[in-house]
């Protein structure tokens, strides 16, 4: 049983897609991310599996409870962080954190106070007084003390310092070793590098490549101009990247300067491949090691 | 888990409700006194002048020259009407559109709890807080009514009987003194417990149109000029409806028409088990009263309408989509 799994979930407002056909399978004891730039449908995907928007089309469930007609119990799984948390203004962060607890069937107040305390969050305030980064923890030590089976977190590092940044994904990483699930939504690749085993990037609400990180750590990323001068044929082009196995996929661009860019990902290790790149005759050459970003890159900019 | 609902919505109203139960004690207590402090015979000439006017209310304007019916006036005067309004759609407003406008929805809807539950513990919290606000306001006016005194000129009389008749002639034997009377003697409170069930369904009436507004909205500030301005629109078609026999029709298209606590009071004085009327046989109409439904008929009309709202808002609230915090 998958611990969150949709199939051809979609969101309208008239015209306006958010989310089409969204088929997502998330294993139980991962950190599932997901990753597009705003508008791209993370936390409408997020919103529809929660309950709070009634799909156009499609299905989905969590931990084999449906979405539509088994909410409630879907819900009960479930621990979410809101993009844009929210809390009660007038009541003291020792006194929600209880409230709270006590609302999650998993809420364990005990394990909100001590995430709060790592975070290093003073509780004795009210939420008014409290500054953004504050509140943001305080959100956060609601979410991450609920012992729910899947978590959901739509940008849980922002507002935060590197330090928190640092717990907060050294404290999702313990969520994955207790076996829960957790749906990671970011735009700081850094965070879903460290910490994800999949990842889903979505480009105007459809889900347009699906990622699994074990496979990005051996590979590199190289893009570079072919120096002025060299032509090749496609068929020329196809036989230079045949001789290569390591070749993981391979792009060319042609630039408004009708310069001629290339994009390679290619896996092991450069020395296995360097000579075979210096026969490319390419220049401006950039080498990355295997990210999410440069995948992402090449749906969200692809003409860099 | 209600338990934890209902604690939030009574924090987040505490003190608006205990704003409004001290207001409305005290200025039921402080009518009742002020009424005390005036001889109400000597306002006689200037409701004379008022006579053209009498059609606006629903009692003969003599009687307001008693303490009964001048003190039913208190259900229509503005600080009492208003807050009852202010609770009904403060709170009424606050349940959907209000939460979505402060962002706090969304987190608590990520909780395990259901929509319609989390409507029916703020209803719960609104109406039970309704509810005691009406009986601050019968109370104020009871313990008034139980603690106040007024003067009257009393002058001495001796009763002198006729011969070879039945009757007896008052004869007064001497000047007119100042006698202080318990208002309790001239007054029974408890004929205000029917007009104080009117507020309730008038406030109950509005709360269910707030809370259905609330839940097709997410601005709260629209919430609020909407169930402000329908209030408005009411109480001018309640004012046309009055007006003239032309207009009178306008009564049916406005709820106001049910809140007649002044009228309860008038109608009940000679029975006071007619205010718990629910039909009013036709014998029994009266200029003042001249509805089919009984002073608990209309209670219960108002009290319908509301129900009706607050079904159609859980119904909006469900089917609805929770747009993210603005």
């Amino acid at each position: 049983m998958w611990a969150v799994e949709t199939q051809g979930l979609s969101k309208s407002y008239g015209d306006i897609h958010s989310l089409i056909d969204c088929d997502l399978q998330i294993a139980a004891g991962s950190v599932f991310g997901l990753l597009g730039p705003n508008g791209a449908g993370k936390t409408t995907l997020l919103r529809t599996l929660l309950g709070f928007l009634h799909p156009t089309r499609g299905s989905g469930s969590i931990a084999g409870f449906d979405i539509l007609r088994d909410n409630l119990r879907a819900r009960r799984q479930v621990a979410y962080l809101p993009g844009d948390a929210r809390l009660m203004r007038s009541m003291r962060g020792d006194r929600l954190l209880k409230w709270f607890s006590g609302l999650h069937p998993y809420g364990s107040w005990d394990a909100a106070q001590e995430v709060a305390q790592q975070l290093d969050l003073e509780l004795q305030r009210r939420v008014m007084f409290m500054s953004t980064g504050m509140r943001q923890k305080l959100a956060l030590s609601i979410v991450l003390g609920c012992q729910a089976p899947v978590v959901m977190l739509d940008e849980p590092t922002a507002n935060l310092d590197p330090n928190v940044r640092q717990t907060v994904l050294r404290l999702i990483g313990e969520i994955r070793s207790q076996g829960r699930t957790v749906i990671l939504s970011s735009h700081i690749f850094g965070d879903i590098d460290e910490t994800c085993d999949q990842v889903a990037i979505l480009k105007s609400g459809e889900l347009v490549e699906h990622v699994h990180m074990a496979e990005l750590q051996h590979t590199h990323w190289v893009s570079a101009h072919v120096a002025s001068g060299v032509s090749r044929s496609p068929q020329q082009w196809q036989e230079l990247v045949d001789r290569q196995p390591l070749i993981v996929s391979h792009h060319r661009h042609r630039s408004a300067a009708h310069s001629e860019r290339i994009e390679l990902q290619l896996k092991g290790e450069p020395q296995q491949w360097f000579q075979w790149l210096s026969e490319l005759q390419l220049t401006n050459m950039q080498i990355q090691r295997g990210g999410i970003r440069a995948i992402y890159e090449r749906y969200h900019h692809p003409t860099l | 888990m209600n338990r934890l609902l209902i604690q939030k919505s009574l924090q987040e109203s505490s003190w608006l409700l205990v704003a409004c139960a001290c207001l409305l004690f005290l200025f039921c207590w402080v009518n009742v006194w002020l009424l005390c402090q005036f001889d109400l015979q000597q306002i006689e000439p200037l409701l004379k002048q008022l006579k053209p006017f009498e059609r606006f209310i629903p009692i003969p304007l003599e009687q307001l020259l008693t303490y009964s019916g001048s003190l039913s006036m208190v259900f229509h005067e503005p600080v009492l009407v208003t807050c009852v309004l202010v609770w009904s759609i403060a709170r009424g407003s606050d349940a959907v559109s209000g939460e979505i406008n402060r962002g706090t929805l969304e987190m608590l809807l990520a909780q395990p709890i259901g929509r319609l539950r989390w409507l029916a513990c703020h209803t719960t919290v609104c109406t039970v807080g309704l509810a005691l606000l009406c009986g601050l306001a019968w109370l104020g006016l009871a313990c008034s009514i139980h603690t106040q005194s007024v003067r009257q000129e009393v002058a001495p009389t001796v009763d002198i009987s006729l011969p070879l008749l039945p009757w007896s002639v008052p004869i007064r034997v001497g000047p007119a003194q100042q006698v202080e009377t318990p208002l309790a003697m001239l007054v029974d409170s408890s004929r205000f417990i029917a007009p104080a069930c009117n507020l309730f369904g008038m406030g109950f009436f509005v709360l269910g149109l707030s809370l259905f507004l609330s839940s097709c909205d997410r601005y709260r500030w629209r919430t609020l000029g909407i169930a402000i301005g329908t209030f408005v629109i009411q109480m001018l078609l309640r004012l046309l409806s009055k007006a003239t026999d032309a207009t009178a029709f306008f009564g049916y298209f406005t709820f106001l028409s049910a809140y007649q606590p002044d009228a309860m009071v008038h109608f009940a004085r000679d029975n006071p088990a007619a205010a718990w009327w629910l039909l009013v046989p036709s014998d029994q109409r009266t200029l003042s009263w001249p509805y089919a439904l009984g002073p608990l008929g209309m209670t219960l009309m108002l009290l319908v309408g509301g129900s009706l709202w607050i079904m159609l808002a859980a119904w909006r609230f469900r089917s609805r989509d929770i747009p993210a915090p603005l």
